[in-house]
């Protein structure tokens, strides 16, 4: 079994990953190379809460009598856990044309690399039995299936997940608008996109989420070249979503792109983080486990102080 | 070709200039080749990119216009570099270079040995002021070499910054006795500037020469001579040729020279044991008579005249003719030398060498037309008689080869076979008849003569053709049995053949008045009957002529030596190829006149063959600078050749060399060009060929067990040590040149460049653009400065 867990890991880089056909494969491949990477969770058996107590029936099991209880008021009670699931996650996924961008020939599309990251996640989460929902958008919500924890569940959602990317252009803070009045129920909602909107639209779309008190975490996913601008020598930029085109000689913009991009993430980090939303930039480059646990002991670690915080004030 | 804007511009080599101007549009050319030629990327993130586009588009069009100015900048600059600009030499700048080529023409012709009271030769103050002059040149100058004796050599053809080999290769040019080639030199010193790198105002020529009257002044302003033409356009070529070019006169004394200007045979028939007159000319080229002058004339080395020369007035010449003979066939020294009182400044020119090419007799074809039982019954019989006058031909000589179908042979007199030195024929005939003749080797003779032939066969004239325009001679009688369609068609062939003009049917000059059958002279007198003119009453114009064949010859083509009283032409000289065609319209016999009975038809006979004769051994004289070519026969090309230079007086030199060793004086094997079969009888192909010949001397040439004398002499028109006038020389060269003195041009100061040349200036101004350019490239391109970008921002 070792020498499988290390064959998987080996097929966590994004161009290997995109010569493998078949999303659900993707997923379960980026998940079993992440378990044999992390090998205990540190989540485990936190789905197992208390709920309430009720009195004691005959037939059932004397282990769930609460004794303290019994030492208090000379009655049974019996500890009731909710089994239902502690996470409900919805998967928000970018499905515009801005998202098809890939850099080169080999690798993945910003679109492949985000829907295999999310099925990757609903596996985890389903493998957990918490529920997952998936949103796709562009301009509009294209596709909406509310969180569920059924085992069948994880199939329709990778099959919809594996869709193609339309020539839409991307509408962020409409849509997150949209999608908060249709979210009844607090969750926790996983956005990932490039994020090619303006950053006050955006932000007010995630502002409208916490205000319902939904949990979000936002993942912006960058192809690598849209990071550095790598070329050079005159180039006709074309750009996707109608956005125009420029001829130019990269190397004379490279810096200021450079700057134009990391001010833009820097002021939805900002944003962000007034809002104690999760803001994390992903590379299509960047292999899909290591961005996923990295992000996961990042986001552990915050909410262990967090927690922590929380305590010591109270 | 450059245009008139680019040849005015101050460049060394405006057309490059053009050139690089138009490379400065390569550049731009190829941003735009670039922008025609992108790539196409589609691009999600469009928005940041039209962010930075829109806050860096003026910069980045600075930037590129910088960099395009830089680029520019290194093409158009590095092509003007190679175009070298110059501006005038006032304007000094760090890097620039002033340099001069100068070219030294230094004559070392024969006139130049020409030496003044104290001994001193022009060439010496020549070369000394060359010495000079080179040392006064700027350390930074070029210097190019172009020595004057012919052929002009460049001694230095490249421009040469090493003052030392300059020096040392002024130093190797040495005095010749050779003639002046002034055109070619100022031709080669014309190429060294055309090739010449140095900017247009910095280039010099100084012709160091005694400027002899016979090169430099011509009779007719209109009608300069060949070096005066050639100085006119080596000035036009320089900037300012009263700065540039400087003729530079070297002290040219009196010029007072006497020299024998001449030695030759007075007729070009020398037998053996016959009498030969010998021409000596003198003359006197100076200004002043010359009185007590002495002739001695040697023969093989032995004086035979020694005589005291009348006064030679100033330009003037005396002639002598000395007579003598020569005991034995074969080649023979004759040596003039003419001995002066007065002042003489060249003694190369006292002395004159000649050699001499004896034969026992010169073999001349005789094709009877109509041969009879009788040696003088036939049409030829008169004439190998008169030719052969020593001999008289019996039938039986006569007769007896013929029947036997070789012809007579009378070359060999019966006295000179007996072994008698008595007298001896000059020319040997051989009577043949026309069907004999095909059979017949003519480059064996000198003369072919046709007498009343009436027709050849087509082969036969080309045979003829061939043997006349190799330098044969040709004598052609006519007759009655002459075919007139036939001679006119094969013979005259419409102006290319041997005749010089047509013939028409013969005339009767009986039925005419008594004079019209008379010979007489033209008004021209020619060589042949020259003799004749002071004699009227001479067998010659006493003769009659009863019938002749007319000719009308082209005009210029042909001249008349003798006409009949009613003016037709009855004597014809003409030219073929290199040899000689003489048409008698009468017969050689007794049938149409009877010269052939009068005792001067012998001597007219002889000198029509004299003047017929190809003369031997002309190339065995030279002049000084030509090589000797000596046609071998196979025999000869296989034994051992050497060349001996003889003293004045017939000793060997120090410079003798047999084949295989040394190398002054090897004579190599050649192929001759000339010795086709006309030239010489049984030639190999092959030539002996040594030379050039560089002094004037008698040199033998060994070939196996014989010896041939070869004589060089110098070309008497360097006799003349004349200068020409400056007053006349300005005139004539028609332009504002510097004439100066060789002492005066010695001590002045060598002119200054009057260009600076910016080619280096240029080359750092290069340097620099081109890291500018990269430094631009690299800063642009670079973070920090998108941050210093954004700091000003």
């Amino acid at each position: 079994m070792q020498t499988a867990t290390t064959d998987y890991r080996k097929y966590l880089d994004p161009t290997v990953l995109a010569k493998i056909s078949g999303l659900e494969l993707r997923a379960r491949l980026i998940v079993e190379g992440f378990f044999s990477g992390i090998h205990h969770s540190p989540q485990r058996g936190l789905s197992v809460e208390f709920a309430d107590h009720r009195a004691y029936t005959q037939g059932d099991d004397l282990r769930h009598i609460d004794w303290k209880v019994y030492g208090k008021t000379d009655k049974y009670f019996i500890k009731e856990y909710e089994q239902e699931t502690n996470l409900n996650l919805m998967l928000v996924v970018d499905c515009s044309e801005s998202m098809s961008y890939r850099s080169g020939n080999e690798g993945m599309t910003k679109h492949e690399y985000a829907t295999a990251v999310a099925a990757a996640v609903a596996y985890l989460t389903l493998q957990q039995q918490d529920s997952v929902g998936l949103t796709l958008f562009d301009e509009h919500l294209t596709h909406f299936m509310r969180p569920s924890n059924n085992a069948h569940h994880w199939k329709t959602l990778v099959h919809e997940l594996a869709g193609k990317t339309g020539p839409a252009k991307t509408s962020i803070g409409r849509v997150l608008a949209e999608l908060s009045e249709r979210l009844n129920h607090r969750l926790l909602i996983i956005l990932i996109s490039d994020l090619f909107d303006v950053p006050e639209a955006i932000l007010k779309g995630l502002k409208q989420l916490r205000y319902r008190r939904h949990e979000v975490i936002v993942w912006n996913l960058w192809d690598a070249a849209e990071l550095t601008l790598p070329f050079s020598g005159p180039t006709m930029f074309d750009g996707l979503e109608s956005t125009g085109r420029l001829l130019t000689d990269p190397r004379s913009l490279r810096a200021r792109y450079v700057e134009e991009v990391e001010r833009f993430q820097a002021q939805l980090r900002t944003g962000c983080g007034h809002m104690l939303i999760d803001y994390t930039v992903f590379s299509t480059a960047m292999a899909l486990d290591v961005a996923l646990s990295g992000y996961l002991a990042t986001r552990a670690a915050r909410l262990r102080q967090h927690s922590s915080r929380v305590l010591g004030g109270g | 070709m450059p245009s008139p804007l680019l040849a005015n511009m101050p460049f060394v080599h405006p057309t490059i200039a053009g050139i690089a101007l138009l490379t400065g549009l390569i550049p731009v050319l190829i941003h735009l080749l670039n922008r025609r030629r992108f790539r196409r990327i589609p691009w999600a993130a469009m928005s940041f990119l039209l962010a930075a586009n829109r806050r860096s588009a003026k910069r980045v069009r600075l930037e590129q216009l910088l960099l395009m100015l830089a680029r520019i900048g290194v093409v158009v600059l590095l092509g003007l570099a190679v175009a070298r600009p110059y501006v005038p030499a006032s304007a000094i700048l760090p890097g620039s270079s002033s340099r001069v080529h100068r070219i030294v023409l230094v004559d070392n012709s024969l006139s130049m040995n020409a030496h003044g009271a104290d001994g001193r030769t022009r060439f010496a103050a020549a070369q000394q002021c060359a010495t000079r002059l080179v040392d006064s040149f700027p350390p930074a100058d070029a210097v190019s070499l172009v020595s004057l004796a012919a052929p002009a050599e460049a001694v230095i053809a490249h421009a040469a910054y090493d003052r030392r080999f300059v020096r040392e290769s002024l130093a190797a040019i040495l005095s010749t006795q050779r003639a002046t080639d002034t055109v070619g030199a100022l031709s080669a010193a014309r190429d060294i500037l055309k090739a010449s790198d140095a900017a247009a105002g910095n280039r010099a020529v100084y012709l160091i020469s005694d400027f002899p009257k016979d090169v430099w002044e011509s009779d007719t302003p209109q009608n300069p001579t060949a070096a005066v033409r050639a100085t006119r356009q080596l000035a036009d070529a320089l900037l300012d040729p009263s700065m540039d070019l400087n003729l530079i006169r070297v002290d040219a004394g009196s010029g007072e020279n006497i020299a024998v200007t001449r030695l030759t045979p007075e007729s070009p028939l020398i037998g053996v044991n016959v009498p030969v007159r010998i021409a000596v000319e003198v003359t006197n080229f100076g200004d002043s008579t010359v009185r007590n002058a002495s002739l001695q004339v040697r023969r093989d080395w032995q004086t035979i005249r020694r005589e005291q020369l009348p006064r030679v007035e100033p330009g003037s010449s005396v002639v002598s003719s000395v007579s003598t003979e020569f005991a034995a066939a074969g080649t023979h020294a004759i040596e003039a030398r003419v001995t002066a009182a007065t002042q003489n400044m060249l003694e190369d020119d006292d002395v004159r060498y000649l050699s001499l090419e004896v034969r026992e007799s010169a073999p001349v074809l005789l094709v009877d037309g109509r041969p009879g039982v009788k040696l003088l019954d036939g049409q030829a019989g008169f004439l190998a008689t008169a030719l052969a006058p020593n001999k008289t031909a019996s039938a039986k000589d006569y007769l007896a080869p013929r029947l036997t179908g070789r012809g007579a042979d009378l070359r060999r007199p019966a006295a000179a076979m007996e072994g008698r030195s008595a007298t001896i024929n000059l020319v040997s005939p051989k009577v043949i008849t026309e069907s004999e003749l095909e059979g017949e080797a003519l480059p064996a003779y000198d003369v072919v003569a046709l007498c009343n032939v009436g027709r050849l066969s087509a082969k036969q004239w080309a045979q003829l053709e061939r043997f006349t325009s190799a330098g044969g001679g040709l004598l052609i009688f006519l007759g009655d049995l002459v075919s007139a369609d036939h001679y006119n068609r094969y013979g005259y062939a419409d102006g290319h053949g041997l005749m010089p003009g047509k013939i028409g049917r013969p005339i009767d000059l009986t039925s005419m008045a008594a004079e019209a059958a008379e010979l007489k002279l033209d008004r021209q007198v020619h060589p042949i009957v020259a003799e004749f003119a002071a004699h009227p009453t001479s067998g010659l114009f006493l003769a009659r002529v009863e019938h002749y064949v007319p000719i009308e010859p082209e005009p210029n083509r042909a001249e008349v030596v003798l006409r009949y009283g009613n003016d037709a032409p009855a004597l014809l000289a003409s030219t073929f190829g290199k040899g000689r065609v003489l048409i008698w319209t009468t017969t050689a016999n007794m049938d149409w006149t009877n010269l052939p009975a009068k005792g001067d038809y012998v001597a007219v006979m002889l000198n029509a063959v004299s003047y017929l004769v190809r003369p031997h051994g002309e190339h065995r004289n030279v002049l000084i600078g030509q090589s000797i070519v000596e046609p071998l026969t196979p025999a000869e090309s296989s034994t051992p050749l050497s060349i001996t230079a003889l003293e004045r007086w017939g000793e060997p030199s120090t410079n003798t060399v047999t084949t295989g060793e040394g190398a002054a004086f090897e004579p190599s094997v050649v192929a001759h060009e000339e010795s086709d079969d006309a030239t010489k009888a049984g030639a190999s192909g092959l030539a002996l060929s040594y030379g050039p010949v560089e002094r004037a001397q008698f040199l033998t040439l060994s070939i196996g067990s014989a010896s041939r004398v070869v004589a060089a002499n110098i070309d008497p028109a360097e006799s003349n040590l004349k200068s020409v006038d400056d007053r006349k020389l300005t005139a004539a060269l028609d332009r504002p040149v510097r004439i100066v003195s060789d002492t005066a041009a010695a001590d002045e100061q060598p002119i200054a460049a009057r260009s600076t040349e910016l080619a280096s200036v240029a080359l750092y101004m290069v340097m620099i653009l081109l890291l500018g350019e990269i430094w631009m490239a690299m800063w642009f391109g670079s973070p920090r400065q998108a941050a210093a970008g954004d700091e000003k921002i």
